[in-house]
C-alpha cells in the first residue's frame, strides 16, 4: 500500500459522507486500485489518497479489499453514506484475451447479406485477429442498405437450415450481422430470435445494438463482443464478489470503465462486454488531466519502448476514434480514447507550440509524472457515464438535420441513462453532422457524446 | 511497386495514395477491399502495371470504378463477382474482349478495385486513368475530353443485379444511373469507355497508378506534417493554404441540384498565429473551393485535402469533427482541367461557384 497524500484528520474520506471514488485496473500480470478523493471545485484538482498494487492470482481481488478498507467503515444512522463507487478498468485484460484466441470461447458468425460472398478473401473478416474468434460461418439471404431499405427478402427457407445446422452445432456465442442494420435492424432481429429460440442458453450479440457503419466494423464489433461475454461475467462476478464482503453496511456500486473515457454499469458491461474493451492508456489520458485540475489540455504520456504518447481532453472527456485492434488493425465500431505517438520533435515534456493551441488560447500541456496504472485508475474513478451514437440519416432541410440530432441526441441520453447517469444529469458534449461524400444529396452521418452524472 | 509490377507488399502504399487524392473516406471504409486486393495479389502473383502505349493498339480496353458511395460499399461489401460481372457484360455490348482495365478515377477505393479485376481476369492494369483525382460524375474524364463515348456501360450491384446503359449524351449517364444505383444498395460496379490501347494511351492521364504507390509510400513514412507536406511537394506539387482548428461544420450552405451526389456542406477553418484568416471550405463529394477570408484561393479542379496535423495522416471529409486541427492542402490538377472546356464541367461554377478559377485570374 502506498499513501500519496495523507487524508487531514475529519476529512470527509473518514467521516464517511466524502464522495470519496475507488478506480481499478485489472492487467494480465496484475491489478491496481486508487483510492480518489474528486475535486471540491470547478477547476480544482483531483486528489489520489491511495495506490495499492498487486501481482498474480487474486490481484484484483487484494487491491479492491485494501482500497475498500479506507472507505467502508459502517455508517452510522446520523450520517448515512452513499455507496462507495467502484470503476474499474478491465480494458488492457480483456484486449489481452482478446489477442490469445484460445483463451476464449468460439464465436458462430451469422452474416445476413444480399449473397454469399463467391470469393474466399470476402466470405472471411479482413483481420487475422478477429477470424481467430471465429468457429463457424453461415450467411442468410437478405438485408438492408445503409439507409435501411430492403435489397432482398429475408430468406426464411435458407434461416431455418442454418438455424437446424447452429442447433446441431450449439455454439454458447453467436454473433449476428446484417447489411444495413444499424439504419432497418428487422432481418437481424428475425435470424437472432430464430437462433435464440433454437439455442436458449447460447448468448446472442446483435449489430445494431451497437450502431455504426463499415460491415467489416460492426462484424468485428460483436465478434468481440460475443467472444469477450464469459471472461467479461468472470472479471465482474470477482469484482462484485470483493464488494459483497468488503463494502460493509455502507454497500458498493460496481462500474465498469468504458474505452472512450467514460463509465457504464456492470449489468451493462455483462450485456455489451465490448464498451468496455480499450482502456488503458485512455483512462491514464483523462485522470492526469483531472489530477491537474483541467477539463481541456493535451497529455503527454510516455510510451512503452521510449517516446511519447498524446492524447487531448476536452469538455472534461478525453477525445476519441473508433476502436482499432490488433495488426493489421481491424477497426470496430466502438469509440476509444485517441491516443497517438508524439509527432518527432517533442523532447519528453513539451510539444510543438502550434500544435495544442486552440482558437482561443494555448492549450495547457500535462506530462504524466505518475505511472501509468496509477493515472488510469484515476480516470477510472472520475469516468462518468457516456453514451455514444454514430448514425446514418437522410435530411431534406436544415430543420430535417435539427429534428435528426434532436432524436439522436435524445437515444444517446437513454444510453447514457442506461450506462449508469444520474436521471436528469445527461448533457451533450459533442455533436457531429457531416455529408456522406457520393451519396445520394441530404445522406448525413450524425455522431453523438452524451455524459452523466454517476449515480 | 517496381518493373511494373504491383505486389501484395505495396496495396498498403496504393490505399493511402488512393486516400489523398479523394479524402472522402476513412482508411476503415477500404478495410475489406484492401484485403481482397492483397489476397487476390498472393494467391495470384504480381500484376502488371504497364503505360497504355506499351500494348498493341488495338486492344480492348474497359475503365472500371465503384459508382456511388463508398461509404455505401463499406456498408455492403462486394461479393467478388460484380467487377467481372460489368467487365464481361460490356464485352457482349461491345463486340470487343477487355484486354487491359484503368482505373476510372485513380483515387479512393476506386482505385483499389481496377487492380482487383485485372488481377481476376488475368489482365494488365494500365498505368492510367481518368480523373487524376475523383470528380462526381462518370463523364468527368480526360477520355470525355477527348471525345471517347463512356458507353455503352455496365453497372453490377452485391445484390447480383446489373443494368446496361447507352447514351448519345454522357452527361445523361450519371442522371440516369443514379435510381438504379441506390435500389442496387448505394454502390456498383461500374465497366465504361469500351475503347483500345491506342485511343487510351491518347486520351487518359498517365502514370497516374504508380504515382500513387509513390505518394502512398511519403505518407506512410512519416507522420510529421511538416515532413509530409515538403516531401509530397516534391511529387505532386502539394502546398499548405493554412494550418487551423475546425470550428464550424454546416450544411446545406449552398443551393442543392439534383445532378451532383452529396449535398453542399461547409467547414470552418480558425487559422492559427498572429495573422490568422478564417478559412471556408465548400464541400460537395470533395472539397470544391476554399476562401481565405473571403476571398476565393483554391478551386475545383485543384485537389484540396485535409492532413491531420496531430495524427500526421490524411483527415477524412466523413470523419470531422469540430475541434480537430488541419492542414489545409491544395495540389494542383492534371493540366488538361484548367481548359476552359473543363472548367466549365468541374470548375468551380459547376458547384454553385461563380468565380473565376484562381488559376486562371
Amino acid at each position: 500500500m502506498v499513501p500519496t497524500a495523507q487524508p487531514a484528520e475529519g476529512s470527509e474520506c473518514y467521516q464517511h459522507t466524502d464522495p470519496s471514488l475507488v478506480g481499478a485496473q485489472l492487467r494480465p500480470d496484475g491489478a491496481t486500485a486508487v483510492v480518489v478523493r474528486p475535486a471540491a471545485r470547478a477547476g480544482g484538482r483531483a486528489q489520489v489518497l491511495l495506490v495499492e498494487r498487486a501481482t498474480g492470482p487474486g490481484a484484483l481481488e487484494r487491491v479492491l479489499t485494501a482500497a475498500l478498507s479506507v472507505l467502508a467503515a459502517p455508517a452510522t444512522d446520523a450520517v448515512p453514506s452513499r455507496p462507495v463507487s467502484v470503476v474499474l478498468d478491465a480494458g488492457p485484460y480483456l484486449e489481452h484475451l482478446l489477442h490469445h484466441a484460445g483463451s476464449l470461447d468460439p464465436v458462430a458468425v451469422v452474416r445476413v447479406t444480399p449473397r454469399a460472398s463467391t470469393d474466399p478473401a470476402l466470405a472471411r473478416h479482413p483481420s487475422a485477429l478477429v477470424e481467430a474468434l471465429v468457429s463457424h460461418r453461415w450467411v442468410v439471404p437478405g438485408g438492408h442498405d445503409l439507409l435501411g431499405r430492403e435489397l432482398r427478402l429475408l430468406d426464411r427457407d435458407v434461416l431455418a437450415d442454418v438455424v437446424e445446422t447452429l442447433a446441431g452445432v450449439a455454439p454458447r456465442y453467436v454473433a449476428v450481422v446484417a447489411a444495413g442494420s444499424a439504419g432497418q435492424p428487422a432481418h437481424e432481429r428475425t435470424v437472432a430470435d430464430a437462433v435464440q429460440a433454437a439455442l436458449p442458453g447460447a448468448r446472442i450479440s446483435a449489430a445494431h445494438d451497437f450502431g455504426g457503419h463499415g460491415s467489416a466494423a460492426r462484424e468485428a464489433t460483436v465478434v468481440a463482443d460475443a467472444a469477450l461475454r464469459g471472461a467479461v461475467d468472470v472479471v465482474v462476478d470477482r469484482a462484485e464478489a470483493v464488494l459483497r464482503r468488503r463494502a460493509g453496511r455502507r454497500g458498493a456500486e460496481l462500474r465498469l470503465c468504458r474505452g472512450d473515457g467514460g463509465s457504464l454499469s456492470a449489468e451493462r458491461a455483462r450485456s455489451a462486454p465490448v464498451l468496455v474493451l480499450g482502456g488503458g492508456h485512455g483512462p491514464a489520458v483523462l485522470g492526469a488531466a483531472l489530477l491537474a485540475g483541467l477539463d481541456r489540455c493535451r497529455v503527454v504520456l510516455p510510451a512503452v519502448g521510449g517516446g511519447h504518447l498524446v492524447g487531448g481532453v476536452r469538455n472534461g472527456l478525453a477525445l476519441v476514434r473508433p476502436l482499432v485492434v490488433g495488426s493489421p488493425p481491424a477497426e470496430l465500431v466502438v469509440p476509444t480514447v485517441a491516443v497517438d505517438r508524439a509527432r518527432p520533435g517533442v523532447a519528453g515534456d513539451r510539444l510543438p507550440a502550434d500544435a495544442g493551441s486552440p482558437v482561443d488560447g494555448q492549450v495547457p500541456d500535462v506530462v504524466a509524472d505518475r505511472p501509468l496504472d496509477e493515472l488510469a485508475c484515476a480516470g477510472a474513478a472520475l469516468a462518468r457515464p457516456l453514451s455514444w451514437l454514430d448514425e446514418i440519416a437522410a435530411i431534406g432541410s436544415a430543420d430535417d438535420l435539427a429534428a435528426v440530432q434532436r432524436t439522436a441526441v435524445q437515444r444517446a441520453t437513454a444510453l447514457a441513462t442506461a450506462n449508469g447517469a444520474e436521471p436528469g444529469s445527461a448533457d451533450v458534449v459533442e455533436v457531429s453532422a457531416v455529408a456522406v461524400p457520393y451519396s445520394r444529396a441530404g445522406t448525413v452521418r450524425v455522431r453523438v457524446r452524451v455524459g452523466g452524472a454517476g449515480r | 511497386m517496381s518493373d511494373g509490377e504491383l505486389t501484395a507488399a505495396d496495396v498498403p502504399a496504393l490505399a493511402a495514395g488512393a486516400l489523398l487524392y479523394s479524402p472522402s473516406l476513412a482508411p476503415s471504409s477500404l478495410e475489406t477491399t484492401v484485403a481482397w486486393l492483397t489476397d487476390l495479389l498472393e494467391r495470384g502473383g504480381p500484376l502488371r502495371v504497364v503505360p497504355p502505349r506499351t500494348l498493341p493498339p488495338q486492344a480492348g480496353c474497359a475503365a472500371v470504378c465503384v459508382i456511388g458511395s463508398g461509404s455505401a460499399l463499406a456498408d455492403l461489401p462486394p461479393t467478388g463477382d460484380e467487377f467481372v460481372t460489368a467487365v464481361r457484360e460490356l464485352e457482349r455490348l461491345s463486340g470487343r474482349p477487355v484486354e487491359a482495365v484503368l482505373p476510372l478515377s485513380a483515387a479512393t477505393v476506386s482505385a483499389l478495385v481496377p487492380a482487383v479485376v485485372a488481377s481476376q481476369l488475368g489482365v494488365p492494369l494500365l498505368d492510367a486513368d481518368g480523373m487524376g483525382r475523383t470528380f462526381a460524375l462518370i463523364h468527368h474524364t480526360a477520355m470525355h475530353l477527348a471525345g471517347l463515348p463512356v458507353t455503352p456501360l455496365v453497372v453490377a450491384g452485391a445484390t447480383g443485379e446489373s443494368l446496361s446503359l447507352r447514351v448519345p449524351d454522357a452527361w445523361r449517364a450519371d442522371a440516369l444511373l443514379r435510381a438504379g444505383i441506390d435500389a442496387l444498395g448505394g454502390w456498383a460496379a461500374l465497366a465504361a469507355y469500351p475503347s483500345t490501347a491506342g485511343e487510351v494511351a491518347a486520351a487518359s492521364l498517365p502514370g497516374t497508378v504508380s504515382r500513387l504507390v509513390e505518394v502512398g509510400r511519403v505518407l506512410l513514412a512519416s507522420r510529421d506534417p511538416d515532413t509530409t507536406v515538403a516531401r509530397l511537394a516534391a511529387v505532386n506539387g502539394c502546398r499548405r493554404v493554412g494550418r487551423g482548428r475546425i470550428v464550424a461544420l454546416e450544411h446545406l450552405s449552398r443551393p442543392t441540384d439534383a445532378t451532383i451526389p452529396t449535398h453542399p456542406s461547409s467547414v470552418v477553418v480558425e487559422q492559427m498565429g498572429p495573422d490568422a484568416r478564417q478559412l471556408r471550405l465548400e464541400l460537395r463529394s470533395e472539397i470544391v473551393a476554399v476562401f481565405s477570408d473571403g476571398a476565393l484561393t483554391a478551386a475545383a479542379p485543384d485537389l484540396i485535402t485535409l492532413l491531420d496535423v496531430e495524427r500526421g495522416v490524411i483527415a477524412p471529409l466523413d470523419s470531422l469533427w469540430p475541434g480537430d486541427l488541419v492542414d489545409v492542402l491544395v495540389i494542383p490538377a492534371h493540366p488538361v482541367w484548367y481548359s476552359a472546356e473543363a472548367l466549365s464541367m468541374v470548375g468551380p461554377a459547376s458547384h454553385g461557384i461563380p468565380l473565376d478559377h484562381p488559376r486562371r485570374r
